[in-house]
């Protein structure tokens, strides 16, 4: 951890956000003509590309569960989606993030309606600047309602940091690589209140007090996203409506 | 009124639960984002993007995966009206007496193994029927060198060594549509 950066200034943060804001997040679904549900999503200079596929058959065969459709989530970064070129191909980090994360999506995706099934979910980091898994998270969940896919309500996803002893809400690079810590958090959202929580991890050291504080702002944080991913699919009803 | 997965959209003793819907602890959840549809205390989400179901008087693209006797096994691909894969395999029943109107006296005479074929689903156990005219076998390979099978009046010609075979042939063979 270098002494010389100062990443709080004036009560400011590097990029001149408050503690509590976010940074500005574009959302648009259906993008993808293959995909049956697709979304691309911009989450400060975050580029992601989310596809959903199916549930179709599986492939290979004997994957198949006869109660369940499997979900199957990868998450892959570009070769230049970082400053140095990543080494394509899975690794360590991403099949940790694709674990995790399949396993927050798998708990809202009614999976039991479509036995023998697969709902395949491929997520491509284009340009990655910290939170990624986050942005992701969003991007699928927005993909997965754009592919009508049964869902008891939807994935929002944030990540809050604790930089220069104070903890704020959504952290750029620097913040990630020389703040204290770092927790990403999704939770399951219906009918507009949270419900539980999906997905916590943490990288770092916080007390108590601090981590009920990071809670509370990723809280806050959820519900504007939120409003953002119901406006991107809702956009494609009220366009129909024009037709 | 356009709901998103989760929103609330009553009770369970208000309405029965269809499509995109579901209910927990007695109340009831949009599944998919869409427009809700109330008809007789029936309500369910009506989608842009549907998950195709395959239910009697569907018409659905298929592959002859075995014939037997009397009847034919058929690998349904996909539905009609719908750019989206199945859900998962599905092995529906073509028996010899709906593959034409008129007598076959050996399976092979309406369909081969490897046809590519129109049918419409007559019962929700899958069991499917080729009668109509625009039903039928639309794509074909000759049973002897593989070649592609032409159309030449009311019979299938191979386009490599001429050999002729017949077929219950939809109106739209070999031009791509069905």
């Amino acid at each position: 951890m270098s002494e010389d950066i100062k990443l709080i200034v004036n009560g400011k943060r590097i990029d001149g956000r408050a503690f509590d804001e976010l940074r500005n997040i574009r959302i648009e679904a259906g993008v993808l003509k293959n995909a049956d549900g697709s979304c691309y999503l911009e989450m400060g200079r975050n580029k992601i590309m989310a596809a959903v596929y199916g549930p179709r058959k599986v492939q290979p065969r004997h994957l198949a569960d006869p109660v369940k459709a499997i979900v199957r989530y990868r998450y892959n970064m570009a070769p230049f989606s970082v400053e140095e070129r990543k080494r394509p191909g899975p690794d360590r980090r991403s099949v940790e993030i694709s674990k995790v994360s399949r396993e927050a999506l798998e708990s809202i995706i009614m999976t039991e309606l479509f036995p023998r099934s697969s709902i395949d979910i491929f997520v491509e980091v284009l340009q990655a600047d910290a939170g990624s898994r986050t942005a992701c998270l969003n991007a699928a969940s927005v993909a997965l309602v754009d592919a009508g896919i049964p869902m008891r309500g939807i994935i929002t996803s944030v990540a809050v940091a604790k930089v220069d002893g104070h903890i704020v809400l959504d952290p750029v690079k620097e913040e990630d690589n020389f703040g204290e810590a770092d927790i990403p958090f999704a939770f399951f959202i219906r009918n507009g209140k949270i419900e539980s929580i999906a997905l916590l991890q943490m990288d770092g050291k916080l007390t108590k007090n601090e981590l009920i504080e990071a809670v509370k702002l990723a809280k806050k944080g959820v519900m504007e996203i939120y409003k953002l991913q119901r406006e991107a699919i809702m956009k494609k009803y009220i366009v129909e409506d024009v037709e | 009124m356009l709901v998103f997965p989760g929103d609330f959209l009553g009770y369970a003793e208000e309405f029965i639960c269809d499509d995109g819907v579901y209910s927990e602890e007695g109340k009831l959840y949009a599944s998919k984002a869409g427009r809700v549809k109330i008809k007789n205390k029936v309500i369910k989400v009506e989608t842009i993007n549907e998950i195709p179901k395959i239910s009697k008087g569907d018409i659905v693209l298929g592959e002859v995966i075995d014939t037997k006797n009397n009847f034919a096994l058929v690998e349904i691909v996909r539905k009609k009206g719908f750019n989206r894969e199945l859900t998962t395999y599905k092995t529906a029943v073509l028996h010899i007496s709906n593959i034409s109107t008129m007598y076959l006296k050996d399976i092979n005479e309406g369909i081969r193994y490897k046809d590519i074929i129109v049918c419409e689903v007559i019962d929700d156990d899958l069991k499917l029927s080729t009668k109509k005219d625009e039903l039928g076998v639309i794509k074909a390979k000759c049973g002897i060198c593989g070649g592609e099978l032409l159309l030449k009046g009311d019979k299938l010609r191979c386009k490599e060594c001429g050999n002729t075979e017949k077929r219950k042939i939809s109106k739209n063979y070999g031009k791509g549509v069905w």
